[in-house]
């Protein structure tokens, strides 16, 4: 009971700063529009009782539920406030998306403090039935390991190809039970193959137990999926998807080069759009047990390349950003990109 | 258990806080003042490397010797060819062997993974070291300790930075390693982030039709720059071939003639596009004297069979190149001119102290 005002004290807390944080948020958009000064006024000052009113419901529902993360917890109730979709008019994004993107900012930063302090915590008290689950992530084309800068492996179309570039996000980890209902297990975080340190994806999960699958996406949801809502990392930051295309982030850049007749041009497979987010389900049994887990992930390059349809770069182009068929039928292929082991 | 944890996290920020009072305690027993950077809205953090971090102290000595000659033995300063009306760069520079070097502008490198045009430094104070030999300053090191002795502003300001001003009892790379710590910190604060474009972003100041013309077209597969030259730093500071050479030679090699990789053939650290305006002539080796000639280059005669070239350059549709009409070549280039920023040129912070 005790804890449990103590953490109802750190949410009041947490909420007088979300008030301070958009205060200014709010006072320095009005030094910018001084014409639209009410107007914004109104919808911020709107926009943050709803998101007060909301976040201490869900807290409460959350609450009664699991009182162990309870950081983890408001982490998720702020983003899931802003499962809205970016609309934009010739390019400009509108006025209350702006208004959305500043404050979300800010709340991306609160954020990411309270993940800290919650991992604070993790690593400086006894674990209590707290278990994690590691994912290693590995690639290979076909059998073979991916090995970047060599023409070497073969698609299903008979494209000679090599690989110079693979980044993506991938986002919601689910777990599935033998009953079918899912565990959540992550948020989203960033991959470059070339960059060891992104390619273990570590959570703490909140069950153990047998288990039949998992489902995951490459890309970013749509509350995500908004420019300029990751943090300013240079990684997040090369991922960003024009305004003028839309808006949001590169789901994936996978680049290299094939052979075609006597030469050797690149290709460029990237994928971005709420439309084209890629749903993988991967089935595969498995037990987690207290502790620390680990799961090997891997990724097939040539599956995203066959099933349902072959991606032949000569016929179905070398270059596949901003174009709906090519981008289409990616988003298909990648469903089985991943398996476990 | 609960309670533990909050307290636990409580005192984690109080160490954290008088550790970073503590910081700087490492310099000789003397007293200096954290200085904070400003990191523009939408910038990535700050690359600061971790034995030099700003100092008000350290900046200001940097700023000093930025423009002193006094380093050199032949009259020249960084400031002789890192001028401040160019966005401190200038025309391009003869190295000894008769390759001509574009000089790179000193701008946000504070966010700069890498430096030099083939990228071959991991920091400023790597490629300043380089500074002292030919053809640069060509630094004789006992004249310039006299030097040094003799000036009392250099004295003090040196004792400020570092609690050390014996210019003698210091090991001639002693004394080159705090020269270029200071510097290196002076030029870190050097941040570009109000021009045209920025303040259409911030809803501040309109473009002008051909303006928007050539944002869509820098911004969309048509111009297909954003891939390389996008985000608030106008380059994704990755290191590649943009195609500008059949079979690269020499200099052109780029990356290649450091790590001697074949995989590294032809390239390049992609530049800033930031006050762009401003720099001439382009690329590493300074071959386009206008931005006309560089949207002509990427228009009509990107090299598609260049080694290692990038993925981004040999899309389907431009096997003939972008086709872009001369309007809209215009308009491009009327676009890649918002990217001035008068207000970083002008700041009287990093101009010439008195
Ligand atoms: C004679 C002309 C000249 C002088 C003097 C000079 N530079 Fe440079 N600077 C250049 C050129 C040319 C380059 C590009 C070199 C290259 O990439 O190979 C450059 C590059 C740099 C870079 C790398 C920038 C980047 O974006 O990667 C830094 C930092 C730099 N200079 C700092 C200085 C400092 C500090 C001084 C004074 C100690 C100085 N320079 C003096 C010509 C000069
Ligand atoms: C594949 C990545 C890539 C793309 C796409 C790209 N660039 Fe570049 N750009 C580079 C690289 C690399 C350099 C430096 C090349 C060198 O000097 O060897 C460069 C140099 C430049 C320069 C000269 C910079 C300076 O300081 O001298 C300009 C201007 C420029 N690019 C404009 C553009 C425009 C406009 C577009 C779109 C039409 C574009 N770039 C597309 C990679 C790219
Ligand atoms: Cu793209």
């Amino acid at each position: 009971m005790i804890s449990f005002l103590i953490v109802q004290i750190y949410i009041n807390f947490v909420i007088g700063l979300w008030l301070l944080v958009n205060w200014q948020e709010m006072t320095k958009l009005l030094r910018i529009h001084p014409l639209l000064k009410w107007f914004q006024f109104i919808d911020c000052f709107l926009l943050n009782v709803m998101q007060i009113i909301s976040a201490v419901r869900r807290f409460v529902t959350f609450v009664s539920y699991e009182s162990e993360s309870v950081f983890i917890g408001v982490f998720i109730v702020v983003f899931i406030s802003f499962k809205d979709d970016c609309r934009h008019f010739n390019g400009h994004p509108t006025l209350l998306t702006f208004v959305k993107r500043q404050l979300m900012k800010k709340y991306l930063a609160l954020a990411l403090l309270l993940i800290i302090a919650s991992c604070k915590k993790d690593e400086d008290t006894t674990p209590v039935e707290t278990s994690s689950l590691s994912l290693n992530l590995s690639f290979k084309s076909g059998s073979t390991p991916l090995l970047f800068d060599t023409i070497n492996y073969t698609n299903a179309a008979g494209n000679q190809y090599s690989v110079s570039r693979l980044q993506f996000y991938i986002s919601n980890i689910q777990l599935i039970k033998p009953d079918s209902s899912l565990v959540d297990i992550s948020d989203f975080s960033y991959v470059d193959a070339r960059v060891a340190a992104t390619l273990k994806i570590k959570n703490n999960i909140p069950v153990t137990g047998q288990f039949i699958g998992m489902k995951l996406q490459v890309g970013l949801d749509s509350a995500h999926n908004i420019s300029n809502a990751l943090p300013a990392t240079n990684e997040n930051i090369n991922m960003a998807w024009p305004d003028m295309m839309g808006g949001g982030y590169h789901f994936m850049k996978l680049e290299g080069s094939y052979i075609s007749g006597l030469s050797f041009p690149g290709y460029a497979m990237h994928i971005g759009r709420n439309q084209y987010l890629v749903n993988c389900v991967i089935s595969h049994s498995f037990t987690l047990s207290e502790g620390s887990n680990s799961l090997g992930l891997v990724m097939d390059i040539n599956e995203w390349y066959k099933n349902p349809a072959n991606y032949d770069f000569e016929v179905d182009g070398n270059y596949s950003m901003g174009v709906m068929a090519a981008m289409m039928k990616l988003k298909e292929n990648g469903s089985d990109v991943f398996m476990l082991q | 258990m609960k309670n533990k944890s909050y307290i636990l996290i409580l005192l984690l920020m109080i160490t954290g806080i008088i550790h970073s009072c503590k910081k700087d305690a490492e310099n000789d027993a003397v007293q200096t003042t954290p200085y904070n950077l400003i990191i523009p809205s939408g910038f990535p953090p700050a690359n600061i490397p971790v034995g030099n971090p700003l100092t008000v102290e350290g900046i200001e000595l940097g700023h000093h010797l930025f423009y002193d000659p006094i380093l050199s033995s032949n009259g020249l300063s960084c400031s002789s060819c890192h001028i401040a009306g160019m966005a401190y760069s200038s025309p391009a520079f003869v190295a000894a062997n008769g390759d001509s070097i574009s000089v790179l502008q000193i701008m946000n490198l504070a966010f700069n993974p890498d430096f030099t045009w083939n990228g071959q430094f991991p920091t400023t104070e790597a490629v300043c070291m380089g500074d002292f030999e030919p053809p640069f300053f060509n630094t004789n090191m006992d004249t310039l300790v006299d030097r040094l002795e003799s000036s009392t502003k250099y004295k003090n300001m040196f004792f400020r930075a570092f609690g050390n001003n014996a210019f003698r009892s210091m090991s001639d790379l002693e004394l080159k390693t705090k020269i270029v710590a200071a510097i290196g910190q002076f030029i870190r604060t050097l941040t570009s982030a109000d021009s045209k474009f920025d303040r259409y972003l911030n809803h501040t100041e309109n473009l002008t039709s051909s303006e928007l013309t050539g944002m869509a077209i820098f911004f969309t597969e048509q111009g297909d720059c954003f891939h390389c030259h996008g985000g608030p730093l106008m380059t994704s500071n990755a290191i590649t071939n943009n195609g500008l050479d059949s079979i690269p030679s020499g200099q052109d090699r780029g990356k290649y003639n450091y790590t001697g990789n074949i995989l590294d053939d032809g390239k390049f650290s992609i530049p800033s596009l930031r006050n762009i305006a401003l720099t001439a002539p382009y690329m590493h080796d300074g071959r386009y004297q206008t931005l006309e000639e560089v949207v002509e280059f990427y228009n009509s005669s990107v090299h598609q069979t260049s080694p290692n070239i990038d993925p981004i350059m040999t899309k389907a549709f431009k096997e003939f190149g972008l086709q872009l009409t001369p309007f809209e070549k215009q308009c491009l280039v009327d676009f890649l001119k918002t990217f001035t920023d008068t207000a970083f040129v002008n700041n009287p912070n990093y101009q010439q102290p008195n």
